[in-house]
């Protein structure tokens, strides 16, 4: 089995609307706690890839636009970034 | 022959000077201050005595110690004469035989002489003495004045006080002022009349006493003694190890007979706790012979089914079949396990490597998720190791301690008494905390800033702090200068120093005056050596991390890193918590801190494990149960940890629990998640098992298998053999071979061996070529990770705020006599002190809401309410409610939500919004 | 003649705790009445007491040939002084003439208590006009090691009873490191018989509070305690008080005369406990703990009240500092003999025809003090035992009265001087008795950390009660012996190391009264 594989092989259908509200929050904390680095967009995503398992970066990259509309200009970015991947 | 032959009578004397004196006509050496009872003791010279020990002050009242000195006049007590150059002592003389031979004489007049039948017989060391001075004959006649026919006192559950056994030597009183520090024990009244009394004669149990059992370890005769030996008789043998409750890892004797642990005793050999204990250490071991203890394997194919005994094999193949069955329906990463912090280095470590290795991802997480993973990332960024700095021994040289956020006199009692002490020895001390814990107003101990600021305000307060280190010239510039980075200092000090960080800013929002603020920080910063101690009231936050770092900022800015007496220290919960982290129970580190996406330590365990190992992060414990709640995490091994319990958002954790289709739980008793397990494996206790601890200073020690293991497994061998069923290859024969392995593939660990460890007794990692023996003090001439880093730390409130209508805060903590959620102590007789959590209310709020000492109280939060009795005290702020989660009755972790902190997602226990109402149905 | 334009006349009537016990006040107020109800302009003025108590109330008047004492003074007495014209002096089968020239004083060195009995003790100025602070004045202008040489070379020792050289205390405790110092008072005068130190606070205090001034100055202290028992209410209020003056007149407080060095002065009252006498227990007691003895070393003066170096004094030896410095430490060291220089403050108590203080040179016999002082017995029959020392001071019989009262020689007849109490015995005192009393008051006052104390205090009385019973004498006598031996070699403090001096000495000295022959035919005192 191929990890990477496996982790995309999830066939389960899209996150729920209140997991996928919780995970904006969680990522809105962390954009929060990154404004004063010199590049906090970067700096959130490298905490992401470090502590967040590929699920949970899934489930942001699942946020509507309705959604997204409401996230900080930081989180934007980031989830910008999530969806190039 | 007693057990305690080797205490030397007085405490050791560090002078500068090494002293030449002759000693019955040898000629002995030893340093200046030493007392001529402990340089005879190191010489192998025994001179009777009875009021000394080497862990008390000389107190000179036994009178059996007198030595005879040339030159000098009469017969000096050789407890209380220090060495001097050249003395000619002789320790045994015809006079010298004679007035001890009186002394003992008259103390045997008044002592019942029931040898024969006493709970110490064998064990007594007036018993000794009076062997050692031949004592021929009393010749006082019956009829005298006695103590005899005085009541026992039996009020403690764990121990009796007999007066007429009493010698009143004061040991115990000694012992409880200056070990404790509780000052509960006098002598009161003069002469004959002179008598043992604890507090103003309540009695034991109604008196101050903390029954910590330091005056009944200290106790030379039956007067104070363990109940248990007085019903069963003296242990027949003993077995060295480590206590399974706290993070301060004390090394305990297990006394017994046969299979029966009769007692648990101090070792005095022990450097975490050099012969002190507390009451859940010394006494409430109970639990683990418990009849709730389950022995044999549970199964049930659904949650509201029976459970069904099995054998091991029948269980073992079960859970292998269902977790390979969910991996091969639901994928790879669907399931996980919860290593145990309870569990020994060598059961963690496999846990770890059975998800790594047979689960094949790395879904695995252990308790410090919910309380100290801020320490480890916050530490890790700064100084570039996840550990404390110090070792407990430090804190004998600090002048100021800072306490944040810990309440170290009930959560760490060993480590409470020892700070006590220096606190005692005039070191200051500034407490920051919401709540006025015991170090605040104590016994002779009192703090000189008591910062109670508003729960959730951590960050805040401690940029205060370093804004007032900064702008007032108190930063240790030729330490940051030489051992941190330049440029995030330049930045951070940039940062601090803005007005906004000013403690007249933040005032409002913490709601401590800015001019204690200013007074505190220029307390700590002035200081030659300030330590600072902290516990979960700093991780247990939205901002738990942001808060170590800014702790992290403090020290190193002031330079208070890198010798004794200084130091950022947490104080870690859970007895093996540190090693559970160490093991790489964390779903994004290796064994060693190294983070999965590493690729040269993963390619080290690859190589030795046979596996490819994943390189993108595991699940965390909360987003396992998220993720079980959206349908994709389907199994999970949870090794002693009661996470229905324990966990915040409780219905939440219920739902996710019951979302999954197989629960399975390994553990002592069917606790609280055990309601939700399909499979329950029994534990061993730490009385039933070898292997390692290690504590908040990084010491690991030798656990060692007392009685044989109830259910028949020790917790590794229930791992190893789920490997071996999920086919992945283990075949340990002793723990020692895991720890071989652990030192193979950790770098701190590579020195460490069961050979090392039997040789030192224990050992503080780092351990390796650089250290052979261990490092009690980390970033000595450099930080772990080269320079120290300033990290920015902007205070983000926490959505967590009172509103309309819920006014108060509340915030949650521990109590001596119970631990954690209470699975062992509720089965102890640790009840008779706290049977059950009570909340904490300020005077002010109840009297607003109506609210009576003793009524049932509704407490609702967002995500819950329950019910508890109401405390009526000033100990809280108001604006403040304080409970503890040590029953499951009060649901305590109901009302804690779902918020947490923003890189560890270690729960906000520490602040909850709620609503407290007195209870519909309340009697007046 | 119009009496307001009259010189009052000055009458002076003490209020000294041992006058005032045989109505003293009465005979003031008497006085006052008699005074007013004849017009007479009169002015009382209440003073110590010079310390001779078998003439107590002891009424004096200042006429122009100078003091003229009358006593003892009852209030009955007051109409007939008057009618005789006592206010000039006149005579009266009460009057007594010049007191100094009186027997009893005129042989007397007065160093010490020169100004008892003579000055109001609450009024600085009369302190200052009998030569009150002069001794201070010089010590300011003095460095710290010279102030402690002027104590050493006066020959100076401890007064309480240890009789240890105060000049080398001084010296241990100024040279012993730390910014903290403290000066102690040990006026927890509790043998039975003394009364020294209770005069001096009633009727000098002045006195201490310079001395104690001065000692602080010389070790580096700037506060000081005086530990007080609680049996002294007189003399709490007269210190008290002086202590208030002497701050409000500058001479406590932060600047002591302008010197710009600081002394500050409390008084802490005991709780009745005779051990907290003992200078360490006494230190306990003075942190707010039981009055439990410590463990010497460390000695206080290295680490004593709160473990900072402490200088502990009797009052006596602190009181006697004034005159050190303002008569001259030569001057001081000229009187006393041998190793015992200056005066010392004998009482004499018990049955005693003269009781009172007598303050003399070291070196005059026993006998000379018990019988030209103290005139022999109050009870008319011969002298058979005194006690030295206080309650645990060795009994002594006649064959002793040639001894100098002098420290070494006292030593080496197993006795010592102590406080300076002496306690008249005649002969119908049964010695038996007196050694049971002495296991008795140590078992009472033991503080009961020792076991050779706690315990072996009550053994010996036990064992004595069984003497006294009529039981076996021999082998409990052996046993006895052999245990105030035991005490006197183990005991942690003098408290029970001296409870051997009276029970070995009453047996060595009396051995007839312990035989049951001997006692069945001896009068039994009360």
């Amino acid at each position: 089995m191929n990890p990477a594989e496996d982790l995309r092989s999830e066939a389960v259908a899209v996150p729920s609307a209140a997991y996928r509200a919780r995970l904006l929050a969680m990522l809105e904390r962390v954009c929060a706690n990154c404004r004063a680095e010199p590049d906090p967009v970067a700096a959130v995503l490298e905490h992401l890839r470090r502590f967040w398992h590929p699920w949970l970066r899934q489930a942001l990259t699942a946020l509507d636009a309705q959604e997204r509309a409401q996230a900080s200009e930081t989180a934007r970015q980031v989830l910008e970034r999530l969806d190039a991947g | 022959m007693r057990l305690c032959d080797d205490d030397l009578g007085t405490p050791a004397r560090l002078g500068a000077a090494t002293v030449r004196l002759t000693i019955d006509g040898r000629t002995v050496e030893a340093p200046e201050g030493t007392s001529l009872l402990r340089a005879a003791a190191q010489a192998g010279i025994r001179i009777p005595r009875l009021c000394a020990s080497e862990r008390l002050e000389p107190f000179g009242s036994c009178r059996l110690c007198l030595v005879q000195i040339e030159g000098g006049r009469g017969y000096p007590a050789s407890c209380t004469t220090p060495v001097a150059e050249g003395m000619v002592v002789h320790t045994h003389t015809p006079r010298l035989t004679e007035l001890r031979r009186g002394v003992m004489e008259l103390y045997l007049s008044d002592h019942p002489l029931d040898c024969l039948t006493c709970s110490a017989n064998g064990d007594c060391e007036l018993q000794e003495m009076a062997a050692l001075v031949g004592v021929r004959r009393i010749r006082y006649p019956a009829g005298g004045q006695k103590h005899a026919g005085m009541p026992v006192d039996g009020s403690n559950p764990y121990f009796a006080f007999d007066a007429e056994k009493c010698i009143v030597c004061a040991r115990c009183v000694r012992a409880c002022d200056e070990i404790q520090g509780s000052f509960a024990l006098t002598v009161a009244g003069r002469g004959f009349a002179a008598a043992v009394t604890a507090g103003q004669g309540e009695g034991f149990l109604g008196s101050e006493c903390v029954s910590c059992g330091a005056c009944v370890q200290a106790c030379p005769t039956a007067a104070l003694m363990e109940k248990r030996v007085i019903e069963e008789g003296l242990p027949e043998r003993a077995v060295v190890t480590t206590c399974a409750y706290c993070g301060v890892g004390c090394s305990f004797r297990v006394e017994l007979k046969g299979e029966v642990p009769v007692r648990l005793v101090p070792d005095g050999r022990g450097r975490a706790n050099e012969g002190h204990s507390c009451v859940k250490g010394r006494f409430a071991f109970g639990y683990a012979t418990h009849p709730d203890r389950v022995r044999s394997p549970l199964v049930r194919g659904s949650i509201d089914e029976p459970w069904r005994e099995v054998g091991w094999d029948e269980a073992i193949a079960h859970v292998a079949a269902e977790f390979r069955r969910i991996q091969a329906r639901y994928g790879r990463e669907a399931i996980g396990a919860v290593a145990s912090s309870r569990c020994t280095n060598e059961e963690v470590y496999l846990v770890q490597k059975l998800v790594r290795a047979a689960f094949g991802n790395n879904n695995v997480d252990n308790c410090a998720r919910v309380c100290h993973s801020p320490t480890g990332y916050g530490l890790k960024r700064t100084f570039g190791e996840s550990a404390g700095t110090q070792d407990f021994a430090s804190v004998d040289h600090a002048d100021v301690i800072m306490v944040i956020g810990a309440n170290p006199t009930e959560a760490h009692p060993v480590f409470g008494a020892r700070l006590k002490r220096r606190l005692r020895q005039g070191a200051r001390l500034i407490v920051i905390d919401p709540r006025t814990t015991g170090l605040v107003h104590g016994p002779h101990v009192r703090a000189e800033y008591h910062l109670a600021l508003r729960p959730g305000t951590n960050v805040a307060l401690l940029n205060a702090m370093a804004h007032v280190i900064v702008t007032e010239g108190l930063v240790d510039e030729s330490f940051v200068a030489q051992r941190c980075e330049a440029d995030s200092f330049a930045r951070w000090r940039a940062f601090i120093a803005d007005p906004r960080h000013a403690p007249e800013a933040v005032e409002a929002e913490t709601g401590v005056a800015a001019e204690q603020v200013r007074a505190a920080a220029r307390c700590y910063a002035s200081a030659d050596n300030a330590a600072i101690y902290y516990g979960l009231g700093v991780t247990e936050h939205s901002q738990g991390a942001t808060t170590v770092m800014a702790i992290a900022n403090l020290a190193m800015a002031t330079g208070n890193i890198g010798r004794p007496g200084v130091g950022v220290n947490p104080l870690r919960g859970q007895n093996n918590v540190q090693g559970a982290c160490d093991m790489g129970a964390f779903p994004h580190e290796l064994p060693g801190y190294r983070h999965v996406s590493e690729p040269v330590a993963r390619a080290a365990f690859e190589a030795h494990w046979g596996v490819t190992i994943s390189p993108e992060p595991g699940l965390r414990l909360p987003h396992m149960l998220a993720e079980a709640r959206e349908g994709r995490f389907k199994g999970i091994y949870i090794q002693g940890e009661d996470l229905a319990q324990s966990e915040p958002d409780l219905e939440h954790v219920h739902a996710a629990l019951e979302a999954m289709e197989c629960v399975v739980v390994q553990d002592l008793f069917l606790n609280e998640t055990a309601r939700y397990a399909h499979v329950f494996l029994p534990g061993a206790s730490f009385l039933e098992k070898d292997g390692t601890f290690t504590n908040a200073e990084r010491r690991i020690s030798r656990v060692r298998r007392a009685i044989p293991p109830l259910a028949g497994l020790e917790d590794w061998e229930i791992t190893q053999r789920l490997a071996q069923a999920m086919e992945y290859p283990m075949a340990y024969s002793h723990l020692s071979e895991i720890m071989d392995e652990i030192a193979r593939l950790t770098p701190q660990f590579s020195g460490v061996s069961y050979t090392l460890l039997e040789r030192l007794g224990s050992v503080q990692w780092p351990c390796n070529e650089e250290a052979p023996h261990g490092t009690p003090l980390m970033h000595r001439e450099r930080f772990v990770r080269g320079e120290g880093s300033f990290v920015l730390t902007e205070y983000v409130p926490t959505s967590e705020r009172p509103d309309g209508r819920r006014e108060l805060l509340l915030t949650t903590g521990r109590v001596l006599a119970q631990y954690n959620v209470g699975t062992q102590t509720r089965r102890t007789a640790n009840g008779v002190w706290c049977s059950a959590d009570v909340l904490e209310i300020h005077p002010q709020d109840a009297e607003a809401r109506g609210i009576a000492e003793g009524d049932e109280v509704c407490i609702e939060s967002r995500m819950g309410q329950t019910r508890l009795r109401a405390k009526v005290s000033e100990r809280v702020r108001p604006g403040v409610v304080f409970t503890t989660f040590h029953f499951p009755a009060s649901k305590t972790n109901v009302l804690v939500t779902d918020g947490s902190d923003w890189a560890t997602n270690c729960p906000e226990y520490k602040v909850v919004a709620v609503r407290v109402e007195r209870a519909a149905g309340a009697s007046a | 003649m119009n009496p307001a334009r009259e010189t009052p006349t000055v009458v002076y009537v003490p209020r000294d705790a041992a006058a005032l016990a045989v109505g003293a006040d009465a005979v003031a107020e008497a006085i006052r009445a008699e005074a007013a109800r004849r017009a007479l302009p009169l002015q009382l003025k209440r003073t110590g007491s010079r310390g001779l108590f078998w003439l107590e109330p002891l009424v004096e008047v200042a006429t122009p040939q100078g003091r003229i004492a009358y006593g003892p003074v009852q209030p009955e007495d007051v109409p007939g002084l008057f009618a005789a014209g006592f206010l000039a002096g006149a005579a009266h089968p009460l009057r007594l003439g010049v007191p100094a020239a009186l027997p009893y004083l005129q042989g007397q060195d007065r160093l010490l208590h020169a100004r008892l009995g003579v000055i109001e003790p609450d009024r600085v100025d009369d302190y200052l006009a009998t030569g009150g602070y002069r001794a201070l004045e010089q010590a300011l202008a003095l460095e710290p090691p010279e102030l402690v040489a002027q104590v050493q070379r006066s020959g100076l020792r401890g007064r309480g009873g240890a009789a240890f050289p105060a000049g080398i205390k001084w010296d241990t405790v100024r040279r012993a490191p730390g910014p903290t110092k403290y000066v102690v008072c040990n006026a927890d005068e509790g043998d039975s018989g003394t009364f020294a130190d209770r005069m001096v606070l009633e009727g000098d205090p002045f006195s201490l509070i310079e001395g104690m001034t001065i000692a602080a100055l010389a070790v580096g202290a700037t506060q000081g305690y005086v530990y007080l028992r609680v049996e002294y209410p007189h003399a709490y209020r007269t210190l008290t008080a002086a202590i208030e003056l002497a701050r409000a007149r500058g001479y406590l407080g932060p600047d002591v005369c302008g010197s710009g060095r600081a002394f500050e002065l409390e008084v802490r009252v005991g709780a009745g406990a005779y051990v907290c006498g003992e200078e360490t227990a006494l230190l306990e007691s003075l942190e707010g703990k039981r009055g439990l003895v410590r463990a010497k070393p460390p000695l206080p003066a290295l680490a004593g009240l709160f473990g900072r170096p402490t200088l502990v004094h009797n009052v006596l030896t602190l009181a006697t500092v004034p005159v050190i410095l303002a008569e001259g430490a030569e001057a001081y060291r000229d009187y006393g003999c041998g190793n015992s220089r200056g005066t010392l403050s004998l009482q004499l108590a018990g049955n005693v025809r003269r009781p009172g203080l007598v303050e003399k040179a070291f070196g005059m016999s026993l006998g000379e003090l018990l019988y030209d002082y103290g005139g022999g017995t109050a009870s008319g029959r011969p002298i058979r035992a005194v006690q030295v020392g206080g309650p645990l001071g060795a009994y002594l019989s006649p064959s002793h009265f040639d001894l100098p009262l002098d420290y070494e020689t006292f030593a080496a007849a197993g006795a010592m001087l102590g406080h300076g109490g002496i306690v008249v015995f005649d002969d119908t005192v049964d010695m038996a008795r007196m050694a049971r009393h002495a296991f008795a008051f140590c078992a009472d006052e033991s503080c009961g950390k020792c076991t050779p104390c706690r315990i072996g205090s009550v053994r010996g009385r036990e064992a004595l009660e069984r003497v006294l019973a009529g039981g076996p004498v021999e082998a409990e006598l052996a046993l006895v012996r052999e245990l105030a031996a035991t005490m006197r070699d183990a005991s942690l403090c003098a408290l029970g190391g001296m409870t051997a001096y009276p029970v070995l000495g009453a047996l060595e000295h009396f051995p007839e009264d312990f035989t049951a022959r001997a006692r069945s035919g001896r009068p039994v005192q009360g």
